[in-house]
């Protein structure tokens, strides 16, 4: 090792002073912690990241960074964050929330954000549960799962979005746990540096709701092969595994979407006259 | 629990390494205090942020009088044997309505790897330096972990049903 080799910036240089409010447990915490080592890894300075997010206990990391930020609307991360990198294609954009936020009202979004393939980090905290609104199953909640809200559970086939980012296009897709908050930086590191758009899957336990799911910490492992560049290798893997394999498990190499060049821009005051009476 | 012995090739790593546990130790205990604020249970934040006080005190010490840097390496860099370095607190292991005793032992057992983490680095090592410093990091681990022995006794153990909470979030 090298001392000589550390970066300047710190974690805290990301954190703004804004306290959390997640539940004491809550594997949002680690998460927050892991995207900014991963920006002081990075070192960009705060002001030229912006992170955004739509609605949901996970969505609220904005507002607990010291960089730009934009809570947005529930299942808009990732058309706000789209829009925002190809205006300012200089900033590093960074989009953060929840299965629900992304996976249930924000799901026709992801499949066309992988599509488009916008330089673009994407981090999901996975916590199969609605958060926010106390407990409702999300789109990755198994079927059986029991609770006041679905007694006996919803029956239905969770969905699987790791396996859709690859089919609909992302170029960089990997899964990593919010206890280990070193390795989760380490992947976001990688995810913001590989071109494209990138899909880390982070399982985030929600102790309040189900409190089942702190025993992950002993069921997650390295995923046993290296990461593939076929899309198809990368599929079947990810649908054959336990749902713990920790690691990229595929690093594409699409050319990630740029704007037409020399395309008329329009100033903001001449777009707003069309909503205007 | 310890980076391989072949690890630590210099004071200057020994350093990296030992400000890189007090500092996450101190900014994790204050994140835990702060916690525990945001959910009133004031008992267990003031002492997460007694113990905050004495890592970040230890931190300082290492920077101004030992010469550590304060800027981090890598998060892949560090080679620590457990997913976070030793003296952290995992944020897994919380709960709004943990007693001061729990919060103790669980802050006795991170004062206890760190005392291990500096006591096998002095115990491997083939360098008079390193020892020496490893040592001395070691006795002050060892003053932390008698303050939280002694903390803990003047608090009692969680009763039965410590968790239950007459206002539940969701009721199962
Ligand atoms: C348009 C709209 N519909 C519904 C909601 C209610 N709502 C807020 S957060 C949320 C789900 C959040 O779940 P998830 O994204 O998994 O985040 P978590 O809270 O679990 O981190 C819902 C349905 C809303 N805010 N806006
Ligand atoms: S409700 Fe669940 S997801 Fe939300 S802060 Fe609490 S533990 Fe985290």
């Amino acid at each position: 090792m090298t001392v000589e080799a550390a970066c300047p910036l710190t974690a805290r240089d990301y954190k703004s002073d804004y306290k959390p409010v997640w539940c004491p447990g809550c594997g949002d915490f680690s998460v927050l912690l892991a995207i900014t080592k991963a920006l002081a890894e990075v070192g960009r300075p705060p002001e030229e990241v912006a992170v955004v997010s739509g609605i949901g206990c996970s969505s609220r990391v904005p507002a607990y960074t010291n960089c730009y930020g934009f809570h947005g609307v529930h299942g808009r991360a990732l058309p706000l964050a789209t829009g925002l990198k190809l205006t300012r294609p200089d900033l590093l954009v960074l989009a953060a929330g929840g299965d629900g936020d992304g996976y249930s009202i924000g799901g026709n979004h992801f499949m066309h954000a992988c599509r488009r393939n916008v330089d673009l980090t994407y981090v999901v905290m996975d916590n199969q549960v609605y958060g926010m609104t106390k407990g409702q199953p999300s789109p990755t909640t198994s079927p059986e799962w029991d609770s006041a809200l679905v007694p006996g559970g919803t029956g239905l086939r969770p969905f699987h979005p790791l396996v859709i980012a690859l089919a609909a296009g992302a170029n960089f897709v990997a899964r990593s746990f919010s206890g280990d908050p070193n390795g989760t930086a380490e992947l976001i590191v990688e995810a913001i540096r590989h071109p494209g758009f990138s899909l880390i899957e982070v399982l985030s336990p929600c102790v309040t709701f189900r409190p089942e799911e702190r025993e992950w910490a002993k069921q997650v492992h390295p995923a046993p092969v290296e990461p593939t560049d076929d899309r198809g290798r990368a599929a079947r893997r990810v649908l054959t595994d336990d749902g713990f394999n920790i690691g990229v498990l595929y690093r594409g190499r699409r050319r990630p979407y740029q704007p037409p060049f020399g395309q008329a821009q329009v100033e903001v005051a001449e777009f707003e006259a069309e909503f205007l009476p | 629990m310890n980076p391989p012995k072949a690890a630590i090739a210099d004071r200057a790593e020994l350093l990296a390494y030992a400000y890189a546990m007090e500092n996450e130790a101190a900014e994790r205990y204050q994140d835990l205090a702060d916690q525990m604020f945001a959910c009133n249970n004031d008992d267990v934040a003031e002492l997460f942020a007694r113990l905050a006080a004495i890592e970040a005190k230890h931190a300082k010490e290492l920077v101004e009088v030992h010469g550590a840097s304060p800027a981090p390496m890598a998060p892949g860099a560090y080679r620590w044997d457990s997913l976070e370095s030793p003296e952290n607190l995992p944020f897994a292991e919380m709960h709004y309505l943990m007693v001061p005793h729990q919060a103790l032992q669980l802050a006795l057992a991170a004062e206890r790897r760190a005392l291990l983490f500096y006591r096998d680095i002095a115990e491997q090592t083939d360098s008079d330096d390193i020892r020496a410093l490893a040592s001395e990091f070691a006795a002050e681990e060892a003053e932390h972990v008698r303050i939280v022995e002694e903390w803990l006794e003047r608090y009692p153990p969680a009763d039965n049903g410590w968790d239950e909470d007459m206002d539940p979030p969701m009721s199962h």
